[in-house]
């Protein structure tokens, strides 16, 4: 028994031992590195993984800092946890010089001071920065008329309506355009066999990714269905000088009795408020389902693997259609904001101007292309001037997902589409296009935040969420909607509304009042 | 620990822990003036204590029986496969519970072969969601709680059942006059320090099978901090209160159990 | 030791309990069986069902394609440092701070057992622990995943409990034949609690294993990053937009390939621990 205990001792040692001399080995070496060059300026930045992994001596990152005199420190943060490991880092005082920051979250920070002023210095140094992003999301992400972020963009529109080429073209049918055509090819793709199995197995419409019981993306699940509605859940919408918010007004209650209408007649899958993502897109390509909504890239995705597994459904196809009119004509899917997200610069940063340089190189033509593409040469070949395709080590780098990491950063949504995608993905560029030049729904209210949503949006989301969720199942009658309003209004909507119409009127000089 | 008094500030970033506004009880007002919050409250106590009244026995009996099986090689691969599923994570289990327990899982597939009628899915079943729950939690941790037990079996003096042998007891006794008292201060150590932490109710598990059906049975303190809490900064101070009360209220929980414990063994109990 | 007392007679008993295990074993390994079929099937066949019980052909590439993303082998190598140095320390610490707490006249005894319950129960929030890790100037290293959670006082608490269970009269004894404390810890209590230490360094060695959030909060340099925290990344990114024609293998056998290699290491170290569970293995060092 001893010795066994002793055996396990020494094991563990020897462990110790080698791993210390390990690391202490590694630690030597990169600091001498740093000796050797020419005195770069030493960036850190901070940024959600995006899919993408850190390589050790990653090429282009090693170019990026040839051509900057910069020497970067990156650390990538899962998406799940980048808000934790920000709030840690902002609180204690160790904010990197630069962080990228999803959406518009960026600006509960501004306020507290945690971010630099940097419009003298886009003046200055930023020439690129300022030919890359439109008027448009510099204005939505101002501070007090200042620049504390620099905005990235992205296409608004990011939302198609796929349905099954093959079921339609099996029971006859052309794509829908009205509501009463689409019910129409729901119920078929329900009931009329349209994969020609000879089985009941089939539903008209489900989901590509999970409802989260927060309520944060029940919208982003029902678009295609809200859309010939004239509403949109949780978007404010400006007529005739009124503000209206989505979620209570008429025309969302009869959105909703049109999809708990199609829910009890099960031409939706009746499990679509408790399939997670993976089970969601599973049914997809196992052919359950006829019609989703979905974002362009994950839906294409979903036509991928389809595709990889044409042995097992050979005449599987799906196609992208125009958003469903409704009585009045009203169409649209929901914009998916203009604003990316921003990069922010730490109050505590000591070299502003040097930032700003870097930043403004990142976004310009030789930068964007080299953080987005690679090198030139070496990760992809140019034909007249122009992207031609990934040599086959930049696939590889692609695959390993080290290639891009900065553009993640500092993305240019021209180069990045246009410039790349539409080459390398001739199949699903039209996708893209749908989705870009669809009509959409835009919240009046993006990128306002006020302290009263701050406190009151968490429920309110929840709130509307449960409510149409049993409005759907059957669980309240619909004719309890008044009741949801009013409960709405009564647990801090009111409150939230008026805020933001009052920052709203603030920032654009208007005067305008709810309408509901 | 100091960050407790964040409870009773109004955090903010620019002014630190210590320099931001003192605002009382302001934050303890806001939820228990609530009535979001007293719903997520039942919610979390019932689960616990299903939790408690099933999840905490279960283990034990199971160590109990391993410890009756005659074959130590069959003990030790069953000890083996019994903890595996704890070290699948959640979501990953989720996702396999989802093939099993949805609309057209196998559960159903197997009752509609048998005859019957389809059933509606646990998982979106208010009625049955919490025992889904803690059922599967038990599944889940069942061979991981029982490690424990079965150490403290194994220290257990064989010369005691030689001499029951000899006063012709058979194993069932041996069981109840051997066997149960001689594991019985570990069983209530860990029952009262399961109070410590009851109330967390399985976040984890709860984060990923709660849905938009269920949500009203569903949600748990823990959820309902993450979610008001994470998302919005202006709530941390909220959200610590909010935790905070939970604390104090697990606190009361272990002091209550741990005087029970001492009432039936001095041994038995923390303090 | 039951089965040398009643060979030979075998109980209706024993053949129910028998058949429940086996219950219990088909429950239990179905998630395992499940993934690691998935792991080595074939993408066509994942998709085409969700139950699939004999892979009909086998694959191992997905495997490869885990173990060649970037990093895996320093992840490895970091996840392995924690696990054995941090179970040591931590075994080392929980034992030392639970024998303290089992002499009945140590002043304050109380008191100190109130405190260990209120941080068991209490915890300041993300953001005063990260700072005190930052003051002690462990950001950014392999420490900050080991120090802040050395003890656990949950397991503390029962150590204490399994420590307080041996015979009083032993110490006391060796306490009147002038051994220091140190002594009779190290010599007369350790011996006699094989059975939850190796408990402990089992619970130990897996947490430390599966470390990941403190991996995200304290640790930014991608070499320093535990297993765990690229397993998550590889694992989310089975959802995540793409940009090329040309797909690696697809997400679903990836996600199980790259759980059983984040667990097939630690699964492997409780048969050799099962060994401190056999009944009996104290009464040796009892009378001895």
């Amino acid at each position: 028994m001893k010795k066994h205990l002793l055996k396990t001792f020494s094991i563990v040692t020897t462990v110790v031992l080698l791993t210390t001399t390990f690391s202490g080995c590694g630690k030597q070496s990169s600091e001498a590195q740093q000796q050797k060059s020419s005195a770069p300026v030493k960036f850190s930045i901070m940024m959600d993984d995006s899919g993408r992994v850190l390589k050790e001596d990653d090429p282009v990152i090693k170019e990026v800092e040839k051509k900057t005199n910069t020497k970067l420190d990156v650390s990538l943060v899962a998406p799940s946890e980048f808000s934790n490991k920000l709030n840690v880092m902002v609180s204690s005082g160790s904010l990197p010089d630069m962080v990228r920051i999803n959406g518009y979250n960026a600006s509960q920070y501004i306020p507290q001071g945690v971010f630099l002023d940097l419009t003298s210095y886009i003046d200055k140094y930023g020439s690129n920065i300022k030919k890359a992003i439109p008027k448009e999301a510099w204005e939505s992400t101002k501070y007090n008329g200042k620049i504390y972020s620099i905005p990235t963009v992205n296409y608004t529109g990011k939302y198609n309506f796929f349905v099954r080429q093959d079921w339609l073209d099996n029971l006859g049918l052309k794509a829908p355009t009205t509501i009463d055509e689409l019910t129409d090819m729901l119920t078929k793709f329900t009931f009329n066999d349209p994969d020609k199995d000879g089985k009941n197995d089939t539903f008209g419409y489900s989901q590509e990714s999970e409802i989260n019981a927060d309520g944060s993306n029940f919208r982003a699940a029902f678009a295609a269905l809200f859309g010939p509605f004239g509403v949109m859940p949780g978007m404010t919408q400006l007529k005739d000088g009124k503000l209206y918010y989505g979620s209570i007004t008429p025309e969302y209650k009869d959105a909703v009795e049109y999809i708990a209408k199609l829910y009890k007649q099960k031409l939706i899958d009746p499990d679509i408020f408790i399939t997670k993502t993976d089970q969601a897109k599973q049914k997809l390509v196992q052919s359950k389902s006829g019609s989703f909504t979905g974002w362009w890239s994950t839906g294409s995705q979903v036509l991928m693997d389809q595709m990889k597994m044409n042995q097992v459904n050979p005449k599987a196809k799906w196609s992208v259609i125009s958003p469903i009119k409704g009585k009045s004509g009203e169409s649209g899917m929901p914009s998916n904001g203009l604003v990316a997200g921003t990069i922010n610069v730490s109050s505590k940063c000591k070299n502003p101007e040097e930032v700003v340089k870097f930043i403004d190189y990142l976004l310009s033509d030789e930068g964007a292309w080299l953080t987005h593409a690679g090198i030139k040469g070496v990760h992809y070949t140019e034909k007249d001037g122009k992207f031609e395709k990934r040599t086959p080590e930049g696939e590889k780098a692609m695959n390993e997902k080290w290639l891009d990491v900065l553009s993640q950063f500092a993305p240019r949504i021209d180069i990045a589409m246009e410039g790349i995608y539409k080459v390398n993905n001739p199949t699903y560029w039209p996708y893209i296009q749908v989705a870009r030049d669809a009509k959409q729904y835009k919240d009046v209210f993006e990128g306002i935040t006020t302290s009263e949503s701050q406190t009151y949006k968490a429920d309110l989301q929840k709130l509307e969420v449960d409510w149409f969720t049993k409005f759907v199942t059957g669980k309240e009658p619909i004719s309890k909607f008044d009741d949801y309003v009013k409960q709405w209004k009564d647990k801090g909507g009111k409150q939230m509304i008026d805020s933001f119409i009052k920052e709203y009127n603030k920032r654009h000089g208007t005067n305008y009042t709810a309408g509901n | 620990m100091f960050g407790v008094i964040i409870a009773f500030k109004n955090f903010n970033f620019l002014d630190g822990i210590w320099g931001s506004k003192w605002v009382g009880l302001t934050n303890f007002k806001r939820f228990l003036l609530n009535g979001d919050f007293w719903i997520v409250f039942k919610n979390t106590i019932i689960i616990s204590m299903l939790r408690v009244a099933f999840g905490f026995p279960i283990p034990i009996i199971f160590a109990l029986l391993l410890n009756e099986i005659r074959s130590q090689k069959f003990k030790k691969v069953v000890q083996t496969i019994s903890y595996l599923p704890h070290f699948i994570s959640w979501v990953v289990v989720s996702g396999i519970l989802f093939t099993i327990f949805s609309s057209d899982g196998m559960l159903n597939k197997l009752i509609e072969t048998l005859g019957g009628h389809s059933v509606t899915s646990f998982l979106s079943n208010a009625n049955y969601f919490r025992s889904f729950l803690v059922g599967t939690a038990i599944w889940k941790e069942l061979g991981w709680s029982a490690i424990i037990y079965l150490a403290a079996l194994s220290g257990v003096d064989p010369q005691l059942y030689e001499a029951g042998i000899m006063d012709g007891t058979n194993r069932a006794q041996q069981l109840w006059h051997i066997t149960i008292p001689s594991i019985r201060n570990v069983i209530s150590i860990m029952f009262v320090l399961n109070f410590a932490n009851v109330l967390n109710a399985g976040f984890d598990q709860v984060l990923v099978l709660i849905n938009p059906a269920v949500s009203g049975v569903a949600e748990i303190i823990d959820y309902y901090i993450y979610r008001v809490g994470i998302l919005q900064v202006n709530n941390y101070s909220y959200a610590t209160a909010v935790g905070l009360f939970k604390s104090v209220l697990s606190l009361a929980l272990v002091l209550i159990t741990n005087w029970g414990a001492k009432k039936i063994d001095e041994e038995g109990a923390i303090w | 030791m039951v089965a040398k007392v009643d060979r030979g007679k075998i109980h209706i008993f024993d053949v129910i309990n028998v058949l429940i295990m086996i219950i219990v074993c088909i429950l239990m390994i179905y998630p395992f069986i499940y993934l690691l079929i998935i792991s080595i099937s074939p993408i066509s066949e994942v998709m085409k069902s969700n139950i699939i019980l004999i892979p009909k052909k086998i694959s191992f590439d997905s495997y490869k394609y885990v173990l060649r993303y970037a990093g895996v082998g320093s992840a490895y190598k970091v996840t392995i440092f924690i696990t054995v140095v941090g179970t040591l320390i931590s075994l080392i610490m929980t034992a030392l701070g639970a024998y303290v707490l089992t002499i009945k006249d140590l002043p304050g005894r109380n008191l100190f057992l109130t405190l260990v319950i209120i941080t068991m129960i209490f915890n300041g929030g993300l953001i005063p622990s990260y700072m005190v890790v930052k003051q002690l100037h462990m950001i950014n290293q392999v420490w900050a995943l080991i120090i802040p959670n050395a003890i656990n006082t949950f397991w503390m608490i029962v150590m204490r409990n399994f420590f307080q269970s041996i015979p009083v009269s032993l110490s006391e004894s060796a306490r009147i034949d002038g051994c220091s404390e140190y002594k009779i810890l190290l010599k007369i209590i350790l011996p006699l609690s094989l059975p939850i230490i190796a408990t402990l360094a089992l619970f130990y060695a897996v947490s430390l294993w599966n470390t990941y959030f403190n991996a995200i909060l304290y640790i930014n340099s991608k070499k320093l990053q535990p297993l765990q925290v690229l397993i998550r990344s590889m694992y989310d990114q089975g959802s995540q937009g793409v940009q090329s024609d040309t797909l690696p293998p697809p997400a679903e056998t990836i996600r199980a390939a790259t759980i059983m290699i984040a667990t097939l290491p630690i699964l492997c170290i409780y048969p050799f621990l099962q060994k401190y569970f056999a009944q009996g293995i104290m009464v040796g060092a009892v009378k001895g």
